[in-house]
């Protein structure tokens, strides 16, 4: 009988025997020298170099465990690493390493002009880049005091596009969290809802072009903000119906509910915002504080929850997402109705830079987004500075995670919405 | 590392993050005043000893500098006082004001005193108040207090603050590499830092075996997949 050994002689097959008798390869313990980083993922290597963890000993394991997440490429070690301690299968302690993919967007951002930015924001958030870019746009109207003078209807295709950014953030979570617990209904349902919103997404941000300071490059009709309506109301109808039978799903509530609590002192001490805070009954949002674009005539409501787990989370961006779609066709109307001016668009590049500072921030999906800028006295762009919810939510992870089961890690990481590219920028 | 006289007591802090939970701090704080200059004004009235260099308003809200020395001292104070209750630490962003022209650094006597300005953006939850405090240091001791007692959230960013910019903060409880490799050299976010600059290679995380993958069973000669042979 020909095998594989005869068409591959050089075919290194594992040895379970040798594997077995093989010294065992503790994990060491992480190491918190300044400056010095630890070297676990080192060893971690070279015990899957074998294939497989046979012959290591157990002991360490259960104790410490390097826990890799995330997409893998050779050049780098990980996206994002938790070096976890365990007392059985309960998680004491959480050290989270972010990697070392650091893209340098705000160095780039720095030598490149601004209509460049618009480009490089879209890697901040890869499904939902129209949140960055319109808070870049956003910022620099700020510098250049045209606020005021970004058209009504700009303003309200701004808003439709930010909440429509939302419930596909949203969606996206709960997709993935209907997934961990095998819920096929809810997965099909909360799955195929995702793809009609991101495709009404990709289609407003592709027709509208709002990549662009004072208003927009392209007009969008309004058969296609009619288009738009039918297309997110017809995803939505079954999310709709989803709501309450999923708040009885016996496997999610019980999958989810008491699980990665966390205090209002410890979400506040981190800067923690967003879904994840007012989950916890904090009725903080930062659409309601500081209103831009079209927002302080939208009157976002203002839902919390109060038990703070990852059920309070879940069912948070449920109803967030009923009011952001409530938001997109209020938005699309009144942009029906609103003068069709696409506003002066303003040349930044053209020109030095005005000098001074800006610091502005909006809701994006996970919290709170804020972004800074100086302009040096010769209208250079002196500083660049991008600061992610997504950033806080890791920071935090440790607080997330206590005393937690193991198997409840995934579902409490899926269920913060965390965005790797954006933690790292 | 300075001391914090008027940090407050973990018990005070639990209470009045329990007492957020049931305000809506968006339109209607209990205290809350339309005044631009409510937290500098509430500053030196309850607090006259500390100095104030420089008082203003930007886009963020209300802007204050302070002295290195103080800077516990100021966010302390508007972190526990009910009227401010600045207890979110949105960044902290360094600036570099290092200037590569001759004419700049001849213009600038002050460049290598004050290069590094350190701002905190921070805002209420429960009020609608906003502010920055900056501080200032120098090039040859790059250093500000670290404020992780007050703000936890300023651990990943103290971090990332000393990682690409060099600003050591004193006091942080574990200052190490957050988003850089540990052989990388210099402060890749100094204005000085060369924009072509080459740094060490990590070296490739090859295996001592490579996995073999078998796309095609193998074929014998009549070109049939390969089958038992008895």
């Amino acid at each position: 009988m020909k095998s594989v050994l005869d068409a591959l002689p050089d075919v290194i097959m594992p040895d379970a025997v040798r594997e077995a008798d093989a010294a065992s390869i503790p994990l060491v313990r992480p190491d918190d020298h300044d400056l010095v980083r630890p070297l676990a993922e080192e060893e971690l290597p070279s015990a899957t170099r074998r294939g497989s963890l046979m012959g290591a000993d157990t002991a360490p394991l259960s104790r410490h465990l390097v826990w890799t997440f995330g997409p893998s490429h050779r050049a780098l070690p990980f996206p994002l690493q938790l070096r976890v301690e365990l007392s059985g299968e309960r998680v004491l302690t959480v050290d989270p390493e972010i990697g070392w993919s650091h893209q340098g967007l705000e160095r780039m951002l720095e030598f490149g002009t601004v209509d460049e930015g618009f480009g490089l924001l879209a890697r901040l958030h890869p499904t939902t880049p129209l949140v960055p870019q319109l808070l870049w746009a956003h910022l620099w109207e700020t510098i250049l005091d045209v606020v005021d003078e970004v058209p009504a209807r700009v303003c309200w295709l701004r808003v439709a596009g930010l909440e429509l950014s939302r419930v596909v953030a949203h969606l996206d979570v709960l997709r993935a969290l209907a997934e961990v617990y095998a819920d096929r209904l809810a997965q099909q349902i909360f799955t195929d809802a995702h793809k009609a919103c991101a495709r009404a997404l990709w289609t407003l941000q592709g027709e509208a072009n709002f990549c662009a300071v004072g208003g927009m490059r392209d007009a969008l009709d309004d058969s296609a903000l009619t288009a738009l309506e039918d297309e997110l109301q017809a995803a939505l109808v079954g999310v709709g119906q989803m709501h309450e039978q999923q708040l009885r799903n016996v496997a999610f509530v019980d999958g989810l509910g008491g699980r990665g609590v966390i205090s209002i002192r410890n979400l506040l001490d981190h800067g923690v915002t967003g879904p994840a805070l007012r989950a916890s009954g904090v009725r903080d949002d930062v659409r309601r504080r500081h209103p831009i674009f079209a927002y302080d005539a939208l009157e976002p409501a203002l839902v919390t929850q109060q038990d703070s787990d990852a059920l309070s989370r879940a069912t948070q961006r449920l109803q967030e997402l009923s009011d952001a779609s409530r938001m997109v066709l209020q938005a699309c109307h009144e942009a029906r109705r609103a003068d069709p001016s696409l506003g002066t668009l303003l040349d930044v590049d053209d020109k030095p830079l005005p000098p001074g500072r800006c610091a502005v921030s909006l809701e994006a999906p996970n919290g709170e987004m804020a972004f800074f800028v100086d302009v040096d006295a010769n209208g250079k762009l002196r500083r660049t500075r991008l600061r992610t919810p997504s950033f806080a939510l890791a920071q935090c992870l440790p607080h997330f995670l206590a005393d937690a089961h193991l198997d409840d890690v995934v579902p409490i990481l899926l269920g913060l919405g965390m965005v790797g590219t954006a933690i790292d920028c | 590392m300075t001391d914090v006289p008027d940090a407050p007591a973990p018990d005070e802090r639990d209470t009045a993050a329990d007492a957020v939970s049931d305000v809506d701090g968006v339109a209607d704080g209990p205290k809350a005043t339309q005044n631009p200059h409510h937290l500098v004004e509430l500053l030196r009235q309850r607090r006259r000893h500390l100095r104030l260099l420089d008082t203003g308003v930007d886009s963020w809200g209300e802007t204050l500098c302070v002295a290195a020395d103080d800077l516990l001292h100021v966010l302390a104070f508007l972190q526990a006082d009910p009227d401010a209750d600045l207890e979110v630490l949105v960044d902290v962003v360094c600036i570099d004001h290092h200037e590569d022209s001759d004419e700049a650094k001849a213009s600038d006597v002050d460049d290598d005193e004050n290069r590094f300005e350190v701002v905190y953006l921070l805002r209420s939850v429960r009020l609608p108040y906003q502010l920055s405090v900056r501080v200032f240091t120098s090039s040859e001791h790059p250093q500000v207090p670290s404020v992780t007692s007050l703000y936890p959230s300023a651990d990943w960013l103290e971090r990332e603050l000393y990682e690409l910019f060099g600003v050591y903060a004193d006091g942080h409880p574990h200052l190490r590499g957050l988003l850089l490799y540990p052989d990388f050299v210099s402060h890749p976010m100094r204005r000085d830092y060369p924009r072509g600059k080459a740094q060490p290679m990590v070296p490739l995380r090859t295996p001592q075996h490579l996995p073999v993958v078998v796309t095609d069973l193998p074929v014998d000669d009549t070109g049939d997949a390969a089958q038992d042979a008895s």
